[in-house]
């Protein structure tokens, strides 16, 4: 009775005070949870792996596109270097254009001091002297024609042909241009489909071209000059890359 | 009549001991209130600290192992990487608490002063062995390539 019929207001204030104090001591504690939370989960960031890589891809094909363009049959050779100078310049250039609209700054440069001073490349799997020795170059073949030049060679190197019955082993042992049409490869192998690879491939440089189908129709080539090198630059905001990878010409 | 009389009667009654009667209860119960919130608030600290971790590291998590595939990827290639690195910042602080990150071969483990603790398990084909503390924010992780590792460096 005294408390409702008080009118000094002492409890009404009272009330007030606690339920203000209250309020403030929850506020902090929820925005102190909230806001840490949101600090941590902006320290996470996006991978830009897939520019890079997808950089090292697209920079490859357009190198490898440049030399089958310079050196087709009917090119000026003396042409060629300032050709596929020019149109790797042309990709640089919209290459910087179209990452920079990203955000991202990207500059190329290749080296092809092998192209010009004719040195061709080792037989292995990514053309270096240290890439896999042992590989295969395309498996389910139906058919196929096969030139090797061998420039210089450590032996033992050969060209393994494996058909399901049968295993023909073509062995170098001194520099030599050759060419293996289908029908000897099906007269050594028996039957199609078959594989063929490259065994120690390290041992030897040169050049190399196959074309052919394989066994569902699809026609293939696979060849080898040389091996350019191209340097891609590459920086956003947090993230720097300089990174130089080999590039096999023509394919 | 006598209950009445008695209800009424106001010999006894001190407006000073009631009042420091009322003051009293009102500052035990607001001493209880207060506390039981302290003890709700250490609680959503640690699961706050704890759900922050994982946030950060599996952050970092991804960056070590998108760094871990470019190299790899490279090394397909039979390129070579030259420089490769990634800034990064950690906040100075988690709910009030600074704390340090170790990161392995095998997982990143962090650890606060308050022994909240988190760790994000991941593999890396890379050597990586480094400790860094939330008192210097930023950092870089970058990849040594005359040792073959990754590093991180302020």
């Amino acid at each position: 009775m005294g408390i409702i019929e008080n009118e000094r207001a002492q409890f009404m204030l009272l009330a007030g005070f606690i339920i203000a104090i209250g309020l403030v001591i929850t506020t902090v504690m929820l925005n102190n949870i909230i806001f840490e939370s949101n600090m941590a989960g902006e320290a996470g960031g996006d991978p830009i792996k897939y520019d890079l890589v997808n950089l090292m891809s697209i920079s490859g094909d357009e190198m490898k596109s440049a030399y089958r363009n310079v050196t087709a049959p009917g090119q000026n050779p003396a042409l060629k270097v300032s050709n596929f100078t020019k149109q790797m310049q042309n990709f640089n250039g919209n290459l910087s254009l179209i990452y920079a609209l990203h955000g991202e700054c990207v500059n190329l440069s290749w080296d092809i001091s092998n192209w010009n001073t004719t040195r061709y490349a080792n037989f292995t799997e990514n053309g270096t002297a240290n890439g896999a020795r042992n590989w295969t170059i395309i498996e389910n073949v139906k058919d196929s024609n096969i030139t090797v030049n061998v420039t210089t060679i450590s032996p033992p190197f050969n060209i393994s042909i494996n058909s399901s019955t049968k295993s023909w082993q073509i062995n170098f042992t001194a520099p030599q241009n050759i060419t293996i049409n289908s029908a000897q490869i099906i007269a050594n192998v028996s039957v199609t489909p078959y594989t063929i690879s490259f065994m120690n491939g390290a041992n030897v440089s040169g050049r190399f071209n196959i074309t052919g189908n394989t066994s569902n129709n699809k026609p293939f080539i696979r060849a080898r000059d040389h091996i350019l090198n191209t340097t891609i630059l590459f920086s956003t905001s947090d993230t720097r890359a300089n990174i130089t990878i080999p590039v096999s010409v023509p394919w | 009549m006598k209950i009445k009389k008695l209800l009424e009667n106001e010999d006894a009654v001190s407006i000073t001991i009631g009042f420091i009667l009322m003051f009293s209860i009102t500052v035990l119960v607001f001493s209880g209130i207060i506390l039981s919130f302290y003890t709700l608030s250490g609680q959503s600290r640690e699961t706050a600290m704890r759900a922050s971790f994982d946030i950060l590291g599996s952050g970092f998590a991804a960056r070590v192992t998108s760094m871990d595939i470019l190299l790899n990827i490279t090394g397909s290639y039979g390129g070579t990487v030259n420089e490769l690195e990634y800034d990064f910042s950690i906040p100075a602080s988690i709910a009030g608490e600074s704390y340090s990150i170790n990161i392995t071969r095998e997982k990143i483990f962090m650890n606060a002063e308050n022994d909240a603790k988190s760790w994000i398990p991941f593999n890396s084909t890379y050597i990586i062995n480094e400790q860094i503390y939330s008192n210097a924010q930023d950092y870089t992780l970058w990849y040594d390539n005359n040792n073959n590792t990754m590093k991180i460096k302020q």
